[in-house]
């Protein structure tokens, strides 16, 4: 296999406006069409660790699903291996692994190891090796001891691995994955890293990684492509940005029970630069804190919350994705939000 | 394992896994055949003349029609099931970026219910001629299991165009309802559709199910009429069709939900 093994040139896809009223039925008619992709331009080779980043809603999940050949594109072409996913289903199929953003996909009544020998047998493994490459999965996840436990008494945390798990089983060489380690502790957040490295690197394959973490972007990744007004706003090694988001300090803090309003009263505390939801779990709102420069605004923040009846699931010092873009997408010499 | 038996092991585990459910899935099929033991032997006495033409015992009248009725409903019903229950628990889109072809996920992901249904459908038959009393007498097995397997054929089609729209529309839709509220009421289930008006008969010859029962009817029955076996075996023929036009309705189905962007969607 010779060539880029993604190559997409010129992508649009539109989508039909999801309105209150067209939900409940009460508009009928053709439905408003949102254009999300309007000429995504994006070539991967071999070797390459590619996160793209970008706002919510900006189409970086849709750029997935049209690798994955879950979507058909309004317009251009996306090549997986040379061959088109229009026509190629067969060939994504066969290299092309997806870790979703819904961690719930699988059959809750089955085991872990259950779920993956079915996953398994769709790839079309054989049964002896299918069984091998469960276990060797589930062990370097450290699943191996909830082996045989149902899906349903998962963690959010063990769900998201064994989804890690099921996109590696056919060994694929063009990995693609949703906000990965969204819900996963750091420690097994690493393990799992290791274990992508170590499976892209054995089949000289390739990793598209969509994520809110600037700093799992940066040191996983050798190349960031920034999704922004439905094209490829900045495609550039993980070095440049590095220099923008080194300079930067920020909060992830994931809240439950945030008021309406609450977003803009956390962007009014003193130190606060501005606030943005990265994602959303169940009723758990993932927040990422842009803050000035100098000590973090904890306090403030702690009081503001806990003031709106709200609750702080976990907190953590990182770099705002938010504001990495909105720096790296600013002409030379200009400073945003500064 | 191949891709199909991965299907029918995942579902067998999960029907398992609520036993009480699945035990009580058998006996209500015995419940059901001596409910209609008893409606027999009260009809017995009073010997309707419209029975003349099917050997006149109405257990093994009854029997026949009951078992392809609660084949139909099953057989019908279960890939649009199937994917509804995989889009709600999002297991369809990642069946989806497997090497399994998405229309072999939608037909494999009914397969295990239509294996059931033909389980039961032997075992109510086996139970209503060696302990019931209904009098089989099966003349041409070959002949029997091809009107058997028309007849799934059919259904299966008709399935696969209910999975059609349930893929293309989030909903179960409503025509396969129709169908089989319709078959019941004139295929001649229960009763000959000679006791029909001659409008509604006329009706109850355009549904396949109409055929297949009477086709049964005429080669597990001993002293029942095949004057019009050849008739309706050819309009059982003629429905098959519905079979390829199920998977080509379907693979369109998929094409559009992955153009739409509603493949992913429930």
């Amino acid at each position: 296999m010779t060539g880029p093994m993604v190559e997409l040139r010129g992508l649009q896809k539109a989508f039909p406006e999801q309105s209150l009223a067209r939900v409940l039925r009460l508009r009928r008619g053709p439905s408003a069409m949102r254009q999300v992709l309007r000429g995504v331009d994006l070539t991967v080779n071999r070797g390459d660790f590619l996160a793209l980043l970008g706002a919510n809603g900006v189409g970086k999940t849709t750029v997935l699903k049209i690798i994955a050949t879950l979507l058909l594109p309004d317009a251009g072409t996306a090549r997986v291996l040379g061959e088109d996913v229009r026509t190629g289903r067969a060939t994504a199929a066969r290299y092309v692994g997806y870790v979703m953003a819904d961690e719930r996909s699988f059959h809750w009544r089955l085991t872990a190891e259950e779920n993956l020998l079915f996953f398994a047998h769709l790839d079309r493994l054989p049964p002896g090796e299918a069984r091998a490459r469960v276990r060797e999965l589930l062990a370097r996840l450290d699943l191996d001891s909830a082996a045989r436990k149902p899906f349903g008494q998962f963690s959010t945390g063990m769900k998201q691995r064994l989804a890690v798990a099921r996109a590696l089983l056919k060994r694929p060489h063009v990995l693609l994955m949703d906000e990965p380690t969204r819900s996963i502790d750091p420690a097994h957040a690493a393990a799992v890293w290791q274990l992508v490295q170590d499976e892209v690197a054995a089949v000289d394959g390739c990793l598209v990684v969509v994520t809110h973490q600037v700093q799992e972007a940066l040191s996983l990744c050798t190349r960031v492509a920034i999704l922004a007004d439905g094209q490829v706003a900045l495609d550039t090694n993980t070095d440049a940005m590095e220099r923008y988001a080194g300079r930067l300090s920020g909060l992830s803090l994931s809240v439950r029970s945030l008021p309406s309003g609450g977003l803009e009263r956390l962007r009014a505390v003193p130190g606060v630069r501005d606030v943005r939801i990265a994602s959303q779990v169940g009723g758990e709102l993932f927040l990422e804190i842009w803050t000035a420069d100098g000590d973090l605004p904890l306090a403030g923040l702690m009081s503001e919350i806990t003031g709106m009846g709200a609750a702080v699931c976990s907190l953590q010092r990182a770099t705002p994705l938010h504001a990495v873009v909105e720096r790296l997408l600013v002409p030379t010499g200009q400073e945003v939000g500064s | 394992m191949s891709p199909a038996m991965a299907f029918l092991w995942r579902d067998f585990r999960i029907a398992w896994s609520y036993r009480a459910s699945f035990l009580f899935q058998a006996g209500s099929l015995v419940f059901s055949l001596v409910s209609l033991r008893f409606v027999a032997d009260l009809f017995g006495q009073a010997s309707p003349h419209g029975l003349a033409e099917y050997g006149g015992d109405y257990f093994s009248f009854v029997s026949l029609g009951m078992g392809l009725s609660l084949l139909a409903y099953p057989v019908t019903k279960s890939f649009a099931q199937g994917v509804r229950a995989a889009q709600v628990t999002g297991t369809f889109e990642a069946m989806l970026t497997t090497r399994t072809s998405p229309v072999a996920v939608v037909f494999y992901s009914g397969l295990y219910p239509i294996l059931v249904a033909c389980v039961e459908l032997a075992a109510m038959w086996g139970i209503a001629a060696f302990a019931l009393g209904a009098e089989f007498h099966i003349a041409d097995l070959p002949l029997v299991l091809l009107v058997l397997a028309l007849t799934l054929a059919i259904l299966v089609g008709i399935g696969l165009c209910s999975a059609a729209f349930a893929i293309a529309f989030k909903q179960n839709e409503p025509l396969t309802n129709a169908f089989l509220a319709g078959s019941i009421l004139l295929s001649g289930i229960m009763y000959p559709t000679s006791v029909l008006p001659g409008w509604l008969e006329r009706i109850a010859f355009l549904l396949p199910l109409t055929h297949a029962v009477e086709l049964t009817r005429a080669l597990f029955i001993e002293g029942a009429s095949t004057s019009s076996v050849g008739v309706h075996f050819a309009a059982l023929a003629g429905f098959a069709v519905l079979l390829p036009v199920g998977f080509l309705v379907l693979q369109h189905s998929i094409t559009w939900a992955r153009r739409s962007g509603s493949l992913s969607q429930y």
